[in-house]
């Protein structure tokens, strides 16, 4: 059950892996801002593991607690994931129709190597507004993502993603969105 | 305080337009006025009169092992710290020093001797007994410290469940979960120890008030086939069609608001006969429990709700509390249950489908919290606060030629089907006996 924490620690890939992985990101963001899901769902390995861990509040002695290592917010494999995007697009997805309206920033991309020579580690920050209806005030989530792609025939796909929030008590109605 | 506290004594609760809080129910008629749902004056005291006068789900006995653990948590608006004692024995003691209340438990969970306010250095152990006072000497020459422990709460656990209360005249928990315990037993009892916390609670606010998810969880199955209508399409299974999946048992406790319902999809324990014989329950338990008519959702009064079925895409144990976090606003505070003795493998599937099914990504529960968002939204104003919720759907308070010409084995209040709102009533009955009561 314990995830692998490794963070790169320096952008130890090429210029050419580290601007392929930014720009996998960036694709990955535009294609779930437009609610292109189906599409986000080809960027994706078929043995994902896609993890939120829950936070908790810990003092500095006992910090690498505040990280939970069994229970997440989300906790999907690619099937899992596979069914949200089928689900969210029926008509009665009440959660995501009408969708939200959702601005992903993702920054500070940081890149290694794998032992593993078709992988990368990316390790990326993301700031997601999402806005529904007509409340002026936008649900908000920060985090950091700690993924691993890899290189296919296909171009870059997503083989695990671990999503550090930084909130204990998330601020949303629901995670009916993907990070 | 925007509630007459002098008219609360003597005629029951008003509100501060003088509207009594009885013409927000008509008892006849069945319907409740929406003003019950987002009335700050209201929210006030609630606060007072339901969550400190009632036995509050406050943690797991999982999450409390060893003398010194500790988990803070909350009773309504009250931060407390639930803490296995040097002695073994688990108390909940408010967040708040004696001195000028300082938040004394400063990390949601750990193992400590001691807790210390960081204000001016008063010192209490792990059961709430003020031990040392910083200068003591200089400032009070010598302090009563009996006096000045931390405020301390009764503590009682069933099943696994630690539940608190700061009302001294509250029934005893085993009274106060009464013929309710039948059904609690059937998930949580006849196995002791069966079952722990995967981990820390899942935690994340909804723009509705708690008692959207207290009192749907309590019995409504009718909202089944619309709200989670995308969820039954996509797993291709009955419930969004009302079908078997969806038809069952309701049941309550008169007395003290609990509800659920029984569906045949509970949980398979897989017990052999032998481990039945053993496990303590009753012949009527024992033959709901080998046909999976089990309790597979639930509501102990006032906000603690369960879910335990094998019908959303994978086997989901959760046991969770609606928190007020203003007339608007709740927080969900959710518990994975894992079998204890299972091996990591199972542990992780139950995690995964309980976490993929209810949680805040939960592809069944963000619906709910959606719904319940937007009816928040939908009673805002004048005319919508005028808004009177029905609760007229109503079956026979008995469930008769059940099976074999026999009644529903089950006690307390039963009802037949899954649009019956007469669990959701009962919740609302007790509500406002708490709300009126004198106090």
């Amino acid at each position: 059950m314990i995830r692998d924490h490794d963070v790169p620690k320096s952008s130890g890939v090429s210029a050419a892996d580290f601007v392929a992985a930014t720009q996998f990101l960036t694709h990955e963001a535009e294609l779930l801002d437009n609610n292109l899901l189906d599409e986000w769902l080809e960027c994706l390995a078929h043995d994902l593991r896609y993890f939120m861990p829950v936070r908790t509040t810990m003092l500095r002695a006992q910090l690498t607690d505040s990280v939970s290592k069994t229970v997440g917010h989300f906790d999907d494999d690619y099937a899992a994931i596979a069914l949200r995007v089928k689900r969210i697009q029926l008509p009665s997805a009440w959660s995501e129709d009408p969708p939200s309206r959702t601005r992903r920033f993702v920054t500070n991309v940081r890149a290694s190597n794998r032992d593993a020579a078709d992988e990368i580690a990316v390790a990326s920050y993301l700031l997601l507004l999402r806005s529904r209806w007509d409340n002026p005030n936008y649900e908000i989530i920060s985090a950091e993502r700690r993924d691993v792609l890899r290189r296919t025939d296909r171009g870059l796909q997503l083989a695990s993603r671990e999503i550090i929030g930084d909130q204990v008590t998330l601020g949303t109605t629901n995670l009916s969105i993907f990070l | 305080m925007t509630i007459g506290q002098d008219l609360d004594r003597t005629l029951g609760a008003y509100l501060a337009d003088g509207t009594a809080l009885e013409d927000l129910i008509d008892r006849e008629g069945r319907t409740l006025g929406a003003r019950l749902m987002n009335d700050p004056g209201i929210h006030e005291l609630e606060m007072r009169k339901v969550f400190t006068k009632n036995w509050v789900f406050v943690a797991h006995e999982s999450e409390l092992l060893s003398a010194g653990d500790f988990v803070a948590r909350y009773i309504g608006l009250d931060p407390v710290i639930v803490a296995r004692g040097d002695d073994s024995k688990i108390r909940v003691l408010l967040n708040s020093c004696s001195h000028r209340g300082g938040r004394v438990c400063r990390s949601d969970s750990g193992n400590t001797s001691d807790f210390r306010c960081p204000y001016h250095g008063w010192i209490y152990d792990n059961a709430g007994n003020l031990t040392a006072v910083a200068f003591e000497r200089e400032a009070y020459g010598s302090l009563d410290k009996e006096r000045y422990g931390l405020r301390t709460a009764r503590v009682a656990t069933y099943g696994g469940l630690v539940f608190a209360t700061f009302d001294a005249e509250l029934p005893s928990l085993e009274e106060y979960l009464g013929d309710f315990k039948f059904y609690l037993d059937m998930n949580l009892r006849f196995l002791d120890g069966y079952w722990e916390v995967a981990g820390p609670p899942q935690r994340w606010v909804v723009d509705a008030n708690w008692k959207f998810g207290a009192e749907q969880f309590a019995g409504d199955g009718y909202h089944v086939p619309s709200t989670h209508r995308s969820a039954a399409e996509v797993m291709g299974n009955s419930a969004g069609d009302g079908g078997r999946g969806n038809w069952g048992v309701n049941f309550n406790e008169p007395r003290y608001g609990h509800g659920g319902r029984c569906l045949g999809v509970g949980l398979a324990y897989g017990l052999s006969p032998e481990q039945l014989a053993e496990s303590g329950l009753s012949p009527a338990q024992q033959d709901l429990l080998a046909t999976r008519m089990l309790p597979v959702v639930g509501t102990v009064f006032p906000n603690c709700s369960f879910l335990f079925n094998d019908v959303l895409g994978g086997p989901v144990a959760t046991i969770r509390t609606w928190n007020p976090r203003g007339p608007e606003k709740m927080e969900v505070m959710s518990w994975v249950l894992v079998a204890r003795d299972a091996p990591e493998e199972v542990k992780e599937e139950r995690i995964q489908s309980t976490t993929w099914a209810f949680s805040a990504s939960g592809y069944a529960e963000g619906d709910d919290a959606e719904v319940w968002a937007q009816v928040q939204r939908s009673i805002k104003g004048p005319m919508g606060r005028e808004q009177r919720f029905t609760y007229l759907s109503t079956t026979p308070h008995s469930v008769k030629d059940w099976r074999d010409g026999q009644d529903f084995p089950g006690p307390g209040e039963v009802h037949l089907g899954f649009t019956t709102e007469d669990n959701q009533w009962n919740w609302w009955l007790r509500w406002f006996e708490c709300m009126n009561r004198l106090g």
